[in-house]
């Protein structure tokens, strides 16, 4: 395979472990096998040995972000997209098609329960993607320390006003009496 | 012929490969078939979508192989053109050539 890759020689034959869960997680049965097989083949016998380890891990990303759509086109056949679904979330309620909740989301073929949990699980599936890389990893942990040093400025300086206001309401009585 | 019936590019592209590559076609070897003949790089997962298309429209078969240690202990999917595949592909070429007939001297002309 004619990749754009510096040769150096790397011992890892091991995908990325959070990117190979997804992908067992989000594939459908019938070839879940084949596809993660193929893969493991591929980034092992030809993208390791001729990658670095960085640009080798990126193949694979690069690939189960783009095996992601077997999920949502695999087979037009309702009842098996409904096998496929039945495996991620207990179905209680009837089926309903999501096309008619959701006309702007690409998921004609896959019926769900209620529009809420289709889009808790897009919402997952997108959220277990970006905590998979280290940049928007680094970008969450800054916002949340952010986010917890903000609110604590915030608490502070609502709590002295606070008291401030306390302080002025007692003098005035205390000045009335 | 029905446009359901009529092959896209890279759906004839997957069945020449599938053709090509005859009891050793899957996955990894159909990808590294169309890198070599077309210089493309595909992802597998657009692979993997053609060969589910044909295979609903009865163009190809699959048989799952025996799983193997270099796979981490995952089967292999190998697949073969039917004859209605086939007969889909030579459909497919007689309309390029008869879309082409003609047309070399004006591609010729600056």
């Amino acid at each position: 395979m004619s990749q754009n890759c510096d040769w150096k020689p790397s011992t890892s034959g091991k995908p990325p472990e959070i990117a190979q869960r997804l992908l067992l997680f989000l594939l459908p049965d019938q070839i879940r096998d084949n596809v993660t097989g193929d893969l493991s083949e591929l980034y092992s016998a030809v993208i390791v040995p001729s990658c670095r380890i960085s640009r080798a891990r990126l193949w694979y990303w690069r690939q189960v972000v783009c095996s992601m759509r077997l999920f949502f086109t695999f087979r037009k056949n309702p009842q098996t997209a409904l096998k496929v679904w039945k495996g991620r979330i207990d179905m209680s309620k009837p089926m309903r098609d999501a096309v008619t909740l959701h006309p702007g989301i690409q998921m004609h073929h896959i019926p769900v329960g209620s529009g809420v949990a289709g889009f808790l699980f897009v919402f997952a599936t997108v959220f277990i993607f970006a905590v998979g890389i280290p940049a928007i990893r680094g970008l969450l942990v800054i916002t949340a320390i952010l986010g917890i040093l903000g609110s604590g400025l915030v608490l502070y300086w609502h709590k002295r006003h606070a008291l401030k206001i306390q302080s002025l309401h007692l003098d005035e009585q205390k000045q009335k009496r | 012929m029905g446009k359901g019936e009529y092959l896209g590019e890279f759906e004839q592209i997957v069945l020449l490969a599938v053709l090509r590559l005859g009891k050793n076609a899957y996955g990894v070897t159909i990808l590294e078939e169309i890198e070599q003949r077309t210089g493309r790089w595909v992802m597998i997962g657009a692979v993997y979508a053609t060969l589910d298309r044909l295979e609903t429209k009865r163009y190809i078969s699959s048989r799952v192989g025996s799983p193997t240690p270099e796979r981490g202990g995952r089967a292999k999917r190998f697949f073969r053109v039917t004859a209605q595949g086939s007969a889909a592909l030579e459909r497919s070429r007689e309309i390029l050539q008869n879309m082409w007939a003609g047309l070399d001297s004006v591609l010729e002309e600056p």
